[in-house]
């Protein structure tokens, strides 16, 4: 069987320039047009479980801090961060819980979880100022299936559901095991952000830069190269499943891993949940869409900077921040049950820590990429089908920088 | 950053049993993912291999020995072989996958940092 998914997206096959990786004027384009303009992924509804609860979440890129509430009635909330006395940061630390009050710590202006300025202190020597007229700067929030966006732009008229368009439908109703509870591996990283939108995008390096900490589980007899199983195009979203290798055990000499699975009863050999846990997971229609009898994972990712992965253990997301144009801050979320015993937490910990290895692998890798890059010897880079994502990315990015309304944009790439 | 685990004056180190692991608590009974991460990276594999030995046969009877004591909530050297049996998972990266104390190539200090939302 030969897929032809570059194809199928409509895509040209020649090489792709590089110039947007390494230049300033590019990473500008791509502040105003699409990081000002698009969706923007914050975290999940859990985060901010009961009223009174808070994360504030920075978009460099923008130079925003954004605080994000759950308000009397259920309402979650985002508004800048951002005291209208003299601009400091009204909330100075990234979570908080029953806060229905936030008192700026330069000179306690006082604002309600509902984002109204509430007391002013010593007002009497102000010259009468309309406290309705400044409360903490709205920012457009909506929840989508428990994920909570924001969009940056104060005129932007696409809904959440609209920007997410057949994309969403997709997903939609896909059960989140442990959505509650979640370990995140954080990395600043010198390199352009797309290199890691990139990095975790195909599927075509992993017997090879992974070839000893998951090489084995993603490729084998059967798919040496770890060929994709399916894509599926959304608008300025996609969809990709890998290859999983249905004959992988652990070494002879792998005891501890041995000893971590254990009293596992799991998909694969890098699972957080037990197979019972992910039933429901795995019955969703739009998970393994292709129903490949290989799988391993899903690839969703939401244009522009998020990923939410699906497996056959358990979910987790990446989310990838530019800074500046060759700096950028990588999150990855692992969504993992709570540990009640010593055994659990040491499976959970060999989860992880295999995990950090892996990511570890791609993150110094992503830093030698830039360099090649900018080294300005190579113009273009040379893509194969497999790595058809990072393709399509390069081609969204055009469109939403050409494009005068993010209504357009979205046009474009139906 | 040097992290260590201390053992208060008056206590044990480890439970009865366990006394051949106490030269390992200092550096690998140490609270966190993250620093336990941090101190299978920041020595050399030759450490890294003398502990996985002295560990690897104990790791199951300790986790039956601490399958009696509340996860959250273990006496001082308890929690000290708990963490111990945690640091095993992070040793067996570098000893059953890289074959190398760290992924190869990649630069330490580095900047990765595993948060989680609470500390075993
Ligand atoms: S800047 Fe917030 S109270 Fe002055
Ligand atoms: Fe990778």
């Amino acid at each position: 069987m030969r897929s032809n998914f570059t194809q199928a997206a409509g895509l040209d096959t020649g090489p792709v320039p590089l110039e947007p990786y390494r230049s300033q004027a590019h990473f500008d384009l791509e502040r105003e047009k699409i990081f000002r303009r698009a969706w923007l992924i914050m975290g999940r509804a859990e985060d901010v479980p009961n009223v009174g609860d808070y994360i504030v979440k920075e978009v460099e890129i923008c130079g925003a801090s954004i605080l994000i509430t759950h308000g009397a009635g259920g309402a979650i909330r985002a508004f800048h961060n951002v005291c209208s006395h003299r601009g400091n940061q009204v909330v100075w630390d990234t979570k908080g819980s029953r806060k229905t009050m936030f008192r700026c710590p330069y000179h306690n202006w006082t604002y309600g979880n509902d984002g109204k300025l509430l007391a002013i202190s010593d007002e009497k020597m102000f010259f009468g100022v309309d406290k309705k007229k400044c409360g903490l700067e709205p920012i457009q929030c909506e929840n989508w299936d428990g994920w909570i966006f924001i969009n940056l732009n104060p005129e932007n008229r696409v809904p959440l559901r609209a920007y997410l368009g057949s994309m969403g439908e997709f997903l939609s109703g896909i059960p989140y095991p442990n959505a509650h509870r979640s370990i995140k591996i954080q990395a600043y990283l010198k390199c352009n952000w797309k290199f890691l939108i990139d990095a975790f995008s195909e599927s075509y390096h992993i017997p090879v830069l992974h070839s000893k900490t998951i090489g084995p589980s993603f490729s084998g007899v059967s798919d040496p190269a770890s060929h994709l199983q399916n894509a599926e195009f959304f608008g300025p979203h996609h969809s990709i499943s890998l290859y999983g290798n249905p004959d992988y055990r652990p070494t002879e000499a792998q005891l501890v891993e041995k000893l971590a699975y254990a009293g596992m009863q799991s998909e694969n050999v890098l699972a957080a949940n037990q197979s019972k846990d992910t039933e429901a997971l795995r019955a969703h229609r739009s998970v393994n869409p292709g129903k490949s009898p290989t799988w391993s994972m899903d690839i969703n990712e939401i244009f522009p900077n998020f990923h939410l992965d699906v497996a056959g253990g358990g979910f987790w997301t990446h989310e990838i921040w530019p800074i500046s144009l060759d700096q950028s801050r990588y999150e990855m979320r692992f969504f993992v049950p709570k540990p009640e015993t010593v055994r659990e937490a040491f499976h959970q910990e060999h989860y992880i820590a295999r995990l950090a290895d892996v990511v570890l692998e791609d993150l110094a890798n992503v830093e030698r990429t830039h360099k090649g890059v900018a080294a300005r010897a190579k113009n273009h880079m040379i893509l194969q089908d497999n790595e058809v994502l990072i393709r399509r990315m390069m081609n969204l990015l055009d469109k939403f920088e050409q494009a005068e309304t993010l209504e357009a944009a979205l046009e474009a790439c139906a | 950053m040097r992290i260590v685990a201390t053992v208060p004056p008056g206590e044990r180190p480890l439970p009865a049993g366990f006394e051949e692991l106490e030269p390992f608590v200092t550096y690998w009974a140490v609270a966190g993912q993250n620093e336990r991460r941090y101190q299978r990276c920041d020595t050399t594999f030759d450490e890294i291999r003398r502990f996985y030995d002295a560990m690897l046969p104990r790791a199951d009877a300790a986790m039956k020995y601490l399958a009696n004591y509340p996860l959250r909530d273990m006496p001082g050297p308890e929690a000290r072989l708990m963490r111990l049996v945690l640091s095993l998972a992070q040793a067996s990266m570098a000893v059953e996958i890289q074959g190398a104390e760290r992924v190869p190539k990649a630069p330490w200090p580095d900047t990765v940092r595993i948060l989680t939302e609470e500390t075993l």
